[in-house]
């Protein structure tokens, strides 16, 4: 990678002090033998900082893809980008090439993944992998002092300042072979103090195998953090967890997110731990967004009635006391997407203009989206 | 809704067969088409699989009739010509033209590597499917004994048992027969574990099925298609081995023409008619490839998920 | 927990599941004391006719090893299980193949639990074939039709294979499948937990309409306590491989008698953004080594009311108030003071 282009990366523009991340029209497809799969479909998103959004969706509305696509992991083929960009500091991400995307992770952009066990490397303990990300950390700042360009922390809590770069080279005692060290500097220690593991010391020094999925969560949070970075994604992280150990990791994230102001988008198929946890939710359906609110107005006063199903069916109560009403019909397939609004084969709502006419995302109330013809008449056909 | 289940009648008996094997009919025969044309390396070895096979059965079924030449006529006036246009790949040290003779032993390579080949992927699958259903002392026992046999080198092992026969093409299937089959056994044990321990196995056991039924229905449609699939990485192998034992003398014996047979006779005049040796050795080559690249092929034809892609 | 068996589809007593851990031929060679892994640490309950027992547990709680050795997929270590008053354990080979026909399962993963090579009408008709020879042509089909019609699959789906469906069809088929022969009794094995949560309803919907049906009794295993809630009468709850708490469903959630049943549900996120999960800790720590169990109570390591004898003593399950069982040392106790102030605080309910 050019010195020049690094540069560019790092002397974005800055003045956009408002979003970390900013989505714009995204399309993802994928190239199948048969017909294309629409995985994204005109997705904008504004990811303010220091800002929990849940995406909550089924599974084939995109969530996965959308977060993938972020963080540049899509295997592109089959995937393809299908238009529209993702701007990160002003740049558009999807633009940049394979070294510059590398830079970005860890640094700007995090991930954090399902299954906690298969995203540890299994040959490595506990505090070896902590290293390595340290070390890369530490690579990368050196590599930029040299051209004097400057990480952008603002938007972090200005109240945890990382120590200067000076002090953390020489206090650490990280060794410059990263991984192979054994010896782990405070830093490790402290990021598994953050994330609540009572005895650091002793499990600093144990393999994934021999941890158990909440810890291993942890420790996936503590390095997806060890880079500060500006925003996480994180992909269904509870959802591999037992209830009780779910409740512990949430209640941490939001602790984290209160000490250090990262922006974090949730990945979920659960609504009820998008209530927990986010201050936005964003429904998604069939590759598109369908709702936006903030997490009171959802919950509240929600206007979709894809976001109403879901809603109802953590609404029924004792066995004796009569069925719920399901969503009729099948989630559907991407290849052979529904015409006009995907929801109407489904919707009980539905009217004559559901099956001929796209709705678009219109914000019908301050800070309230919703793609609807019910909900929002004079919301415009959008084609397909 | 109560739903008695009938007695046993009479009548004519219930048309429960399923089509199971996906080759035989033409929507399925289709499908595979299709799967093996979709690359250039499973197209090419599904090609020069396909060639093979039927060279080696219109020559055998033809008694060596359809041939060009008579592969055994010796000629003395013909002696190492260069490859020309009456003899496309030239003519031995007793004047029988090269090509032919690569022709006229294709049925009997055929031969060998099927009927060795044929023979681990049976045994392997009963003996290795046994060993991994039923578990235990016999899974143990079974293994022990393929460890034994899987510590012998190959070769030492098939010479040995070539030497006290005596060299014919039927001892050479004798003697690699048992060189092959323990690495079957092997797999299909591996594979029958893993598949055992998928639901559907537990499912069928729950719903009443007998464990004969379990294995024929399940485990076996299932397993099979990696065994296959190695057995085409072998089919080259066997003819390579076989070869080798046919240099050395032991296999087939001249004046049966045999690739490698031809190859080591063919040696000394690697310099002076390097078609000779050459020839043989390249068809060795080339059908020992093209079976590897259909093994490709043939994985994903057999997986239900494929077909339902190209379906 | 013994009552009379009138009544009883199903009932276990003392049952026991302990699964070796050090038996390879070294192991015995060198003398090494056997390790075992308690699954399922004495457990005794009952199924009545034509209810539903709920049996909630998260991971490690030995839940999905009981449901497969009520069924004899697995051999208990110890202790028996009645079908319909006759002791099941006893019976080997042809004798217990012929009762499957009245005990079902449908598992949890849609995906591994169909055979992928087979067409639906193979799955669907598999256990039929298991018990009668043959029957005519004309009979498989009606009795194909009338499976596929009571659980919503479309005619057409006959020669399909598995790969072509969506997760919550498949769990229909495994639901026909289950039902061909007419079982009496079904152990759920989280059914729905592998579905999309608007294909949950449905599912949970149409079983509930089948158990109406056809007067069928469930063991309906779920880690989900709002599951349970909407489908059983009757729930136990699982830690450790034992039950700490058995009862009617509302008593159990309206007043839970266990220190772990308090923890379950106050972990439960409710879709509320008001009602968050109060604190780190109803409960402390992870779910235990299950071969290294903690002394006396097994779950007193975690529990924020352990006390002195909690560490020595294994408490037993006891009837605290009416049909509602627990085994804690301070069931009664604990239900008066702590109670209030905790319920207020979770919002699992």
């Amino acid at each position: 990678m050019s010195d020049e282009k690094l540069e560019i990366l790092e002397q974005g523009d800055l003045s956009d002090e408002k979003s970390v991340l900013r989505i714009r029209n995204l399309v993802v497809k994928y190239k199948t033998f048969q017909r294309d799969v629409i995985a994204l479909t005109n997705v904008s998103l504004d990811v303010p900082r220091s800002t929990i959004i849940a995406i909550v969706g089924e599974s084939g509305c995109g969530k996965s893809t959308l977060g993938y696509s972020i963080i540049g992991l899509l295997p592109r083929p089959p995937a393809e980008i299908g238009g529209g960009e993702i701007l990160f500091q002003n740049k558009d991400i999807l633009k940049l090439d394979e070294p510059q995307i590398v830079e970005l992770r860890g640094t700007g952009i995090s991930m954090i993944f399902q299954e906690p066990m298969t995203s540890l490397d299994p040959v490595y303990s506990v505090g070896q992998q902590l290293n390595e990300a340290i070390d890369v950390r530490e690579k990368r700042k050196k590599r930029r002092a040299g051209f004097h360009a400057q990480v952008d922390t603002s938007s972090l809590n200005p109240s945890y300042a990382p120590p200067g770069l000076g002090q953390r080279m020489a206090g650490s005692g990280v060794s410059s072979i990263g991984r192979r060290n054994k010896k782990y500097s405070e830093e490790a220690i402290d990021a598994l103090k953050r994330v609540h593991i009572s005895d650091p010391e002793r499990v600093i020094d144990k393999y994934p195998h021999e941890l158990s999925g909440g810890m291993a969560q942890r420790v996936m949070i503590a390095m997806a953090l060890i880079e500060k970075p500006a925003i996480v994604i994180a992909d269904e992280p509870t959802s591999a967890l037992d209830v009780t150990t779910q409740a512990q990791v949430l209640f941490l994230m939001r602790e984290l997110r209160e000490e250090i102001g990262t922006s974090i988008l949730f990945i979920t198929h659960d609504l009820a731990v998008a209530a927990q946890i986010a201050d936005q939710v964003v429904v998604m359906y069939a590759g598109e967004i369908v709702e936006q609110a903030s997490v009171e107005d959802m919950f509240h006063s929600s206007l979709h009635p894809y976001t109403e199903g879901l809603l109802k069916s953590f609404s029924h109560g004792y066995k004796d006391e009569g069925k719920i009403e399901a969503i009729s019909g099948d989630v559907p397939n991407l290849k052979y997407l529904p015409s006009g609004c995907r929801f109407h084969p489904r919707c009980k709502y539905a009217f004559a203009r559901c099956s001929v006419e796209h709705p678009s995302l219109d914000e019908v109330l301050p800070g309230h989206k919703v793609a609807c013809f019910l909900r929002s008449p004079s919301s415009s056909n959008q084609s397909n | 809704m109560q739903v008695e289940i009938p007695e046993k009648k009479n009548e004519e008996p219930s048309t429960k067969r399923t089509r199971r094997v996906p080759f035989l009919d033409t929507q399925e025969l289709r499908i595979s088409w299709r799967i093996f044309r979709s690359s250039y390396i499973t197209l090419i070895g599904a090609i020069i699989s396909i060639v093979f096979i039927i060279l080696a059965l219109a020559v055998w079924l033809s008694s060596n009739k359809i041939l060009p030449f008579d592969p055994y006529a010796i000629s003395p006036s013909t002696i190492l010509q260069a490859p020309s246009l009456h003899h496309l790949l030239g003519t031995d040290d007793l004047g029988r033209d090269i090509l032919t003779r690569i022709l006229a032993a294709a049925p009997i390579d055929a031969e060998v590597a099927f009927s060795v080949v044929g023979s681990a992927v049976i045994l392997g699958l009963l003996i290795g499917g046994l060993a991994g259903f039923v578990g235990g002392y016999v899974e143990e026992v079974i293994m022990r004994v393929t460890d034994i046999f899987l510590a012998f080198p190959g070769l030492v092992l098939a010479l040995a048992i070539v030497a006290s026969l005596g060299p014919s093409i039927t001892n050479t299937i004798l003697a690699l027969a048992p060189v092959w089959w323990p690495s079957y056994t092997r797999l299909a044990r591996g594979e029958t574990l893993s598949i055992k321990s998928q639901q559907f196995v537990e499912a069928s056991t729950a719903a009443g099925q007998k464990n004969r039924h379990i294995i024929l229905r399940h485990i076996i449609p299932n397993i099979l298609p990696t065994l296959l699939v190695y057995a085409t990485l072998d089919i080259g192998n066997v003819i390579l081995v076989f070869s080798v034992l046919s240099f050395i003398g032991l296999g087939a014996q001249p004046p049966i023409p045999e690739w490698g047979l031809l190859s080591a006779q063919g040696e000394q005049y690697l310099r002076s008619a390097p078609w000779y040796p050459i020839a043989p050795a390249l068809t060795i080559l080339i059908v020992a490839i093209g079976f590897s690249l259909f093994g490709d092929g043939l994985r994903d034809a057999l997986d239900p998920k494929v077909r339902g892609l190209f379906s | 927990m013994i009552e009379s068996l009138d009544g009883h589809i199903v009932e276990a007593r003392d049952l026991k599941k302990y699964f070796d851990v050090r038996s390879g031929i070294t192991d015995r060679v060198m003398g090494r004391e056997k390790l075992w892994v308690k699954a399922v640490d004495g457990v005794s309950f009952y199924v009545g006719k034509n209810e539903t027992l709920g049996l909630v547990g998260e991971s490690g709680s030995g839940k999905t090893t009981l449901g497969r050795t009520v069924l004899m997929l697995q051999k208990p270590t110890e202790g028996s299980v009645y079908f319909d008053g006759k002791d099941i354990t006893k019976l080997k080979g042809e004798q217990l193949r012929k009762i499957r026909k009245d005990m079902q399962i449908v598992f949890q993963n849609p995906m591994s639990s169909l055979d992928p090579r087979q067409r639906l009408k193979d799955i669907v008709l598999e256990p039929l074939f298991a018990f009668k020879e043959s029957l005519t042509v004309a009979e498989i089909r009606s009795l194909l039709e009338a499976a596929l019609k009571s659980v919503g699959l479309p005619e057409d789906s006959l020669m399909r294979f598995p790969h072509e469906f969506s997760g919550g069809q498949r769990q229909r088929i495994a639901i026909a499948r289950a039902l061909i022969v007419n079982p009496r009794f079904i152990v759920l094995d989280e059914p729905t937990s592998a579905l999309d949560s608007s294909i949950q309803t449905q599912i949970l919907n149409l079983l509930r309409r089948i158990q109406e049906e056809r007067k069928l009794s469930y063991l309906f295993i779920s880690h989900n306590v709002n599951v349970v809630k909407y489908m059983a009468e009757r729930m136990a709850v699982m830690y450790g491989g034992k039950i700490v708490e058995i009862g009617r469903v509302r008593d159990v959630l309206e007043t839970p008698l266990h220190p772990y049943t308090l923890a379950l549900i106050s972990s439960v996120p409710v879709p509320d953004p008001d009602r968050k999960i109060a604190s780190e800790g109803q409960v402390k720590g992870e779910v235990p080594s299950a071969v290294r169990i903690p002394s006396g109570c097994r779950f007193h390591p975690r529990c924020p009311y352990a006390e002195e004898i909690c560490k020595t003593t294994e408490p037993e399950l006891l009837e605290i108030k009416s049909s509602h069982w627990s085994a804690c040392h301070f069931a009664d106790s604990f239900q008066g003071k702590a109670l209030t102030k905790i319920i207020e605080q979770s919002p699992g309910l």
